[in-house]
């Protein structure tokens, strides 16, 4: 994934996810608060609604009573006459005990004795015997509203006997204007009633939306249609969102009215009681549009002026990987990018000098190695010019010494003293030059040899070379001191070579002293192991310690001590050969200290 | 006990010098009696396989050879590989007697079946003593298949 691309989407989520979490929470609190709103509005209609039937049958239940009670015809005439104004009323009309009407008083339109002959109403008539009763909501004609009440109440005489019964026809038309004001109900909100007769609710008022149905619609109890008039019509009291009897989401409460076994509901269609949270929904949608969109391009363009930088010094540094040390970023922004540019642009320029020194450090390499090259075939050619030189020189001395031993053996009554000791002279120099050659043989030799070293207890060689040269010691005392020799891998025969020569050095130099002490030791430094050997011997002087390993280097004459000068060397090319050191430090007169070593 | 014309010692030796003193140190000990001195490798092949120079000659091997390395015409290594590689010479003890002291001689000539490997050293009288004791200890000491 580029940069650019990862920006993008950061810098989105950085703003976006805190404007969605907002944004929800404000909606979900809104939401509630409306449906809060909405259901409390529900709730208080259902109650006022409710409030107000019982009010009105109260006064109705009240008024019949006073009907019941009254004496004399002209009072229930004036009665009838302001109730007929205040609340249509049809009639009323007292029947006694017979069943025979002994009073009527009907509106202009009315005619009672058809009320009197319904079956219905003989019914109304035999329960208002016991106590004020309410009919139910029939259908008239002749009523205003198309639908009336009938109210009946019994009729006592002075001993507390039942002598009649009266009954009063209300028009439901108040009823109905109470019940249909859609006042705070919007487009879609209606109360309405109903009542339960068997396993139905028959809603008993015109419905806002299905006003020609009255007493003829009904919804069955169970059933998901018209749910919040089940629940009154059974007696209880409540709210929530249901379907309506058109099927419809509604927001509703509920209430049952026990004297008129009625139940009430107030409802409003739920797309409209929402419509505002609809509306808030559409409107944080396009502010989360709007929003999405300008950050969009806030990071599309945040991006570029990132990436865009970082692209161009990704492009140089390829162009200049690619082997275009000349090739330059150049920016002259202010912000760290451009500082990275500048500062590799530095490093292009570092680089580029850099290369052109490492490439003047291979020539010199390349050279060297040719130089090195040509030193070791040098070397090895000068190996074996001494080695057949060497070789070669032998078989003349042979002779040499051969010859004159012969000439000496045949000869030797011939010569003088003089002669004789002249001879012995040519003789000894034929014998240190068997010496010489044979040394300088020993350490081309040495040369060319590979060395297989493995892990050897240094000390027996010791042991082993101390006891063959003391055997070829007689009459010389001498100290040998042995302390601590640590292990090395190292090739057995050369070591052993280097222990001779030391210690033949030592001996020899050594030998003017009556108490000769050879001290030989050695410790771990480290990665390596430092061996020494000391010697109370004539010493030398440090000025010439560097000359001590050279060959043919010799501190001494030849008259004082003997040697060819060679033996340090050999002991030299062994150690260096096992990749260690070797040095000396003495005084004249004082002794005498060598010291090399072998990594561990 | 020996025939008179029973070679005793074939010294194949290309340095007169060197191998006058070697003669002269077996003669002390008497044991150059039976010596025949060839001076390259090419003459000690026909001496001993009886062929250019020396065809016709009886069939008559010597108990040992002293034999150099460094040697004209046919290499010293070249002899002793002939010799080792012929079934009626095989047997006979050949000791290399050279001023060589390379590692890679020694190696080669054991390779090659020598007998004895041994150096020249530079001082007459070591030279002599050596000389001696080698004709000593193969002519005298050591025992070789019979003939």
């Amino acid at each position: 994934m580029s940069i650019r691309l990862k920006l993008i989407i950061i810098f989105l989520a950085i703003a976006l996810i805190p404007i969605i979490f907002v944004s929800m929470i404000t909606f979900h609190n809104y939401t509630n608060s409306i449906e809060d709103t909405r259901f409390s509005q529900m709730r208080y209609l259902t109650v006022i609604k409710a409030e107000r039937i019982e009010a009105y049958f109260n006064n109705l239940k009240a008024d019949i009573e006073i009907a019941a009670n009254s004496k004399g015809t002209e009072f229930l005439d004036n009665l009838f006459k302001q109730l007929e104004s205040s609340i249509n009323l049809n009639a009323i009309m007292i029947i006694d005990k017979k069943g025979k009407i002994t009073y009527e008083k009907n509106s202009h339109s009315h005619r009672i004795d058809l009320l009197v002959s319904e079956e219905i109403h003989k019914k109304e008539l035999e329960a208002g015997k016991k106590g004020v009763h309410f009919s139910d909501i029939y259908s008239d004609n002749n009523s205003t509203s198309g639908f009336s009440m009938m109210i009946t109440a019994p009729i006592l005489d002075s001993r507390k006997v039942l002598s009649g019964v009266v009954a009063f026809e209300v028009d439901m038309a108040p009823i109905y204007k109470l019940i249909q004001d859609v006042t705070g109900l919007g487009e879609t909100g209606e109360t309405l009633i109903g009542k339960k007769f068997g396993n139905e609710v028959i809603y008993l008022n015109p419905l806002r939306n299905d006003p020609q149905t009255t007493l003829k619609k009904r919804v069955t109890i169970g059933g998901s249609v018209g749910r919040p008039i089940q629940e009154a019509s059974t007696g209880k009291k409540g709210f929530g969102e249901y379907f309506d009897y058109r099927g419809v989401k509604v927001i509703a409460a509920w209430q049952y009215i026990p004297s008129l076994d009625w139940g009430v509901v107030a409802k409003i269609d739920y797309r409209e009681a929402f419509a505002d949270i609809e509306n808030l929904k559409k409107l944080v949608i396009l502010i989360l549009c709007i929003v999405i969109f300008l950050s969009g391009i806030m990071a599309i363009s945040l991006a570029q002026s990132v990436s865009a930088p970082i692209k161009k010094l990704t492009e140089g540094a390829e162009i200049i990987g690619s082997g275009n040390l000349d090739y330059k970023v150049g920016t002259c922004m202010k912000d760290e990018i451009g500082t990275l540019s500048r500062s590799f642009d530095k490093m292009t320029g570092d680089l580029k000098k850099i290369t052109a020194s490492r490439d003047e450090l291979d020539t010199e390499i390349t050279e060297r190695k040719k130089a090195e090259e040509e030193l070791k075939a040098l070397n090895k050619e000068l190996e074996a010019f001494t080695y057949s030189v060497s070789h070669d020189l032998r078989s003349p001395l042979r002779a040499i010494d051969g010859f004159s031993k012969i000439l000496m053996e045949e000869y030797n009554d011939k010569l003088n003293d003089e002669g004789r000791r002249q001879f012995n002279i040519i003789s000894a120099n034929i014998k240190r030059m068997g010496e010489l050659i044979d040394d300088l043989l020993e350490l081309s030799r040495l040369g060319r040899k590979e060395i297989t070293c493995s892990s050897i207890n240094l000390k027996d060689i010791l042991f082993s070379v101390i006891n063959e040269l003391k055997s070829n010691i007689i009459k010389r005392n001498i100290d040998f001191q042995i302390k601590e020799i640590p292990e090395a891998a190292v090739d057995r025969v050369l070591i052993k070579q280097v222990f001779i020569n030391l210690l033949t050095n030592a001996l020899k130099f050594t030998s003017h002293k009556n108490n000769a002490i050879i001290e030989i030791g050695g410790n771990v430094e480290g990665n390596k192991a430092i061996y020494y050997i000391k010697d109370n011997g004539v010493g030398f002087d440090m000025q010439y310690a560097h000359k001590l390993f050279g060959i043919f280097q010799r501190l001494h004459g030849q008259e004082e001590f003997e040697g060819t000068g060679i033996g340090l060397a050999i002991v030299k090319r062994i150690i260096n050969k096992h990749g260690g050191e070797v040095w000396a430090q003495g005084k004249v007169n004082e002794g005498a200290t060598f010291y090399f070593s072998l990594p561990k | 006990m020996t025939s008179l014309n029973e070679i005793e010692i074939l010294l194949v030796e290309d340095n007169p010098n060197d191998a006058e003193l070697a003669i002269r140190s077996l003669k002390k000990q008497n044991l150059a009696n039976n010596l025949v001195w060839l001076k390259d490798g090419a003459e000690a092949l026909d001496f001993l396989f009886s062929q250019g120079n020396y065809a016709g000659r009886v069939d008559n091997k010597p108990k040992i050879i002293l034999l150099d390395l460094r040697l004209p015409k046919v290499d010293g290594l070249e002899v002793l590989k002939k010799i080792k590689s012929d079934e009626k010479t095989k047997t006979i003890p050949v000791i290399v007697l050279t001023s060589s002291n390379q590692d890679r001689d020694i190696v080669e000539s054991y390779k090659l079946g020598v007998n004895s490997y041994v150096s020249k050293p530079v001082e007459f009288d070591e030279f002599a003593k050596m000389v001696s004791q080698l004709g000593l200890y193969w002519l005298v000491v050591n025992k070789t298949p019979g003939v």
